[in-house]
């Protein structure tokens, strides 16, 4: 048990030592996890530049632009000429422009037919951000209706109740957390397996293979080494995502750790094998790379792997990471049940005894063994 | 008088990829002895060490260590022997002390871990990290290590090997210490003068095999208190005159010096004389000096042409 306790402790000293390791795999995860969280939380909650050119400048195209003003997506910023507005659409500052002409004017009377000839209004796309475009059009319409309704004093003579509906739709921040979690579990393990590939290689085990240390011994106490690492940043990306979002758990917390530290025991034991059999350092890299990036995309991390193409959704199907991801988003943000993730857990449990067997039976000390 | 060797390898072969490494090697080490293993680069005396130490898988034959059987629990005789690896590396991120104190606890026996890094000359430094050690610290800490839970048998190879001279002494001293401690140690190394000093016997190893193994004093004997003459620059012989060389003296040829050995050095030196000056041929320098520890590894290890008689 000493033996264990001793290896533990000096990977966990070599890791914390070990100051750009610590920097990316404790910290890198979790500022992506708040930059997306602050920048892509709800892409609705985009506000938008247009710019206007009023030719008319009465009193309606006034309301007009006011009414527009009053929108909580939009800024309005207006300008002299046609000129300015298109240079600013140009340089990406107006999502649209939209210029008032003459005959705008007549859009306040109410029985208003349409004529040929010139439009009412112009409306000036950025190509860039169509969607503002097809968002404009219509609203154009209902903001000259909006407009009329309001000079005429029609404006809060109708009552709207609004009510929240807590829908399976989950605010982005909320899909992506307990998927980070399990994605920087995997990658802070993964680094563990290169920690091993490297000191094999160094002949550091080796060394360690003179002395009585049994291989079993090396491995537990190597594998608490990196839980105990682990359940650091568990702890610390609870606590940013609690601090900055506002985050908590609702599903039951029992099930929460033990889907913690089997994921975190997994790939733990996965790093051990893929250590084992790799011939080199460069390729175990390689290989803890190719499981490691495309899982971000591909095992419904931060996007859902029903949106993937037919096609890769092998990848996600084969890496146990898919299967993590979708356990814990049920258990923390849809408080399933242990008996609804059943299907999930007896995959990963398979997994997890097939690995911890391998990963033993195949570990040596040394690159080659003669 | 000792019956039983602390160590015995028996009838050891092994081969990689078909190649053999080891032939039939069978030698014993007594209690307290200190065994230098000698021999060219690829001779296999690396494997021959490792595979004692437990590092390599036996193919045939036997080890025994300690009484023991090697193959039966490699790691119960890891416990009393002490090994310092030719190549290896340490943890280097962490201190000098917190390396010891992984390694000792992996022992049952211990050595305080002050007295252990005062004992090589590394108290001061217990505190740094194993990457900033130098060269010749790093060899020394690499010491401590294979000391620290007091051996009967020390294994050492090639200790010394890329020190200067000072740290090459210094290493040389504490090693020295732990034979007058009655540590039973096993060496390969490079440097002949000193294994021709410290060691009680001198295996050499030659293609695989054991090519002798006896005290140094006996080896040399067998040179029949030779004299080596030294020659240095004799350059431009052609093929015919190599050859009488050859025929006249026994020869040996090593990086372009000339070893000529003879009982009788007066007349030896003489001949070689005339034989040059007939010749025209010109040397830079002879030097005359008795043989020693280095002719005997010549005379089994050379590939120079080894030929008994002429005028000695």
């Amino acid at each position: 048990m000493r033996n264990i306790i001793e290896i533990a402790r000096v990977f966990f000293i070599l890791f914390m030592r070990d100051k750009v390791n610590l920097f990316f795999s404790f910290f890198f995860n979790a500022f992506l996890m708040i930059m997306l969280g602050l920048f892509v939380n709800n892409r609705f909650d985009e506000v938008g530049t247009v710019g206007i050119y009023d030719t008319v400048n009465s009193d309606f195209s006034h309301e007009f632009v006011d009414v527009l003003q009053q929108i909580p997506n939009l800024k309005v910023k207006l300008y002299n000429d046609t000129t300015g507005l298109v240079e600013g659409i140009r340089k990406g500052d107006l999502v649209a422009g939209i210029r008032l002409n003459k005959s705008f004017e007549s859009l306040k009377d109410s029985s208003f037919r349409r004529q040929p000839g010139e439009e009412q209004i112009n409306l000036y796309g950025n190509s860039g951000k169509e969607f503002w475009i097809k968002m404009l059009e219509p609203g154009l319409q209902m903001t000259v209706l909006h407009t009329n309704a309001y000079s005429s004093k029609l404006i809060g003579q109708i009552r709207i109740g609004t009510q929240m509906i807590q829908a399976r739709n989950l605010d982005y921040f909320k899909f992506i957390f307990p998927a980070v979690l399990v994605f920087s579990i995997m990658g802070l393990a993964f680094t563990g397996a290169s920690s091993l590939l490297f000191f094999r290689k160094a002949d550091v085990l080796k060394r360690l293979k003179i002395t009585p240390l049994k291989k079993y011994e090396f491995l537990t106490g190597f594998v608490i080494s990196y839980l105990l690492l682990l359940f650091l940043q568990v702890i610390l990306y609870i606590l940013i995502a609690w601090l900055v979002f506002g985050y908590t758990f609702t599903g039951n917390y029992l099930q929460i750790a033990m889907l913690i530290a089997g994921c975190s025991l997994l790939f733990l034991v996965l790093g051990i094998v893929i250590a084992n059999l790799v011939p080199s350092v460069d390729s175990g890299n390689n290989i803890i790379r190719f499981l490691n990036f495309p899982a971000s995309f591909l095992c419904g991390i931060f996007l859902p792997t029903e949106s993937l193409p037919r096609i890769l959704r092998w990848f996600s199907v084969a890496h146990p990471l898919t299967y993590f991801a979708r356990a814990i988003r049920n258990v923390v943000n849809y408080s399933a049940s242990f008996h609804e993730n059943l299907s999930d857990y007896s995959i990963l449990a398979i997994i997890l005894v097939v690995v911890t067997v391998v990963s033993v039976t195949t570990f040596k000390w040394e690159e080659q063994v003669v | 008088m000792q019956t039983i060797p602390v160590i015995e390898v028996a009838h050891l072969s092994k081969a990689y990829g078909g190649a053999a490494v080891l032939e039939d090697i069978s030698f014993k080490v007594w209690q307290g002895e200190m065994v230098g293993l000698v021999g060219p680069n690829g001779a296999g005396k690396t494997t021959l060490l490792e595979t004692i130490e437990g590092l390599r898988r036996i193919q045939s034959g036997t080890v025994t260590v300690l009484g023991r059987s090697l193959a039966d629990d490699p790691k119960a005789i890891q416990q009393e022997i002490g090994i310092q690896l030719q190549r290896t590396s340490l943890m280097g991120d962490i201190t000098l002390k917190e390396t010891l104190r992984l390694y000792k606890t992996l022992y049952k026996v211990k050595t305080d871990v002050h007295v252990l890094l005062d004992k090589v000359d590394l108290a001061d430094m217990s505190h740094k990290r194993v990457r900033h050690l130098s060269g010749g610290q790093y060899q020394r800490f690499n010491l401590c290590l294979a000391i620290l839970n007091k051996p009967k048998i020390l294994f050492l190879d090639e200790p010394t090997t890329g020190l200067d001279p000072i740290a090459r002494r210094k290493l040389w001293s504490i090693i020295e210490e732990l034979k007058a401690a009655g540590v039973t140690i096993l060496i390969t190394t490079h440097y002949l003068e000193e294994a021709q000093e410290l060691c009680d016997k001198i295996l050499i190893l030659c293609d695989h095999k054991i090519a002798a193994y006896d005290t140094p004093d006996n080896l040399i004997k067998e040179l029949n208190n030779e004299k080596a003459i030294v020659i240095d620059g004799l350059n431009d012989l052609t093929e015919y005159e190599l050859i009488e060389l050859h025929d006249r003296w026994k020869v040996k040829t090593v990086d372009g010096q000339y070893f000529l050995y003879t009982y009788e050095l007066g007349s030896a030196l003489n001949e070689f004389f005339h034989w040059i000056k007939t010749r025209g041929k010109k040397v830079h320098n002879i030097s005359v000096r008795s043989s020693s520890l280095e002719d005997v590894f010549m005379m089994y290890t050379s590939s120079g042409i080894n030929q008994e008689g002429g005028a000695a």
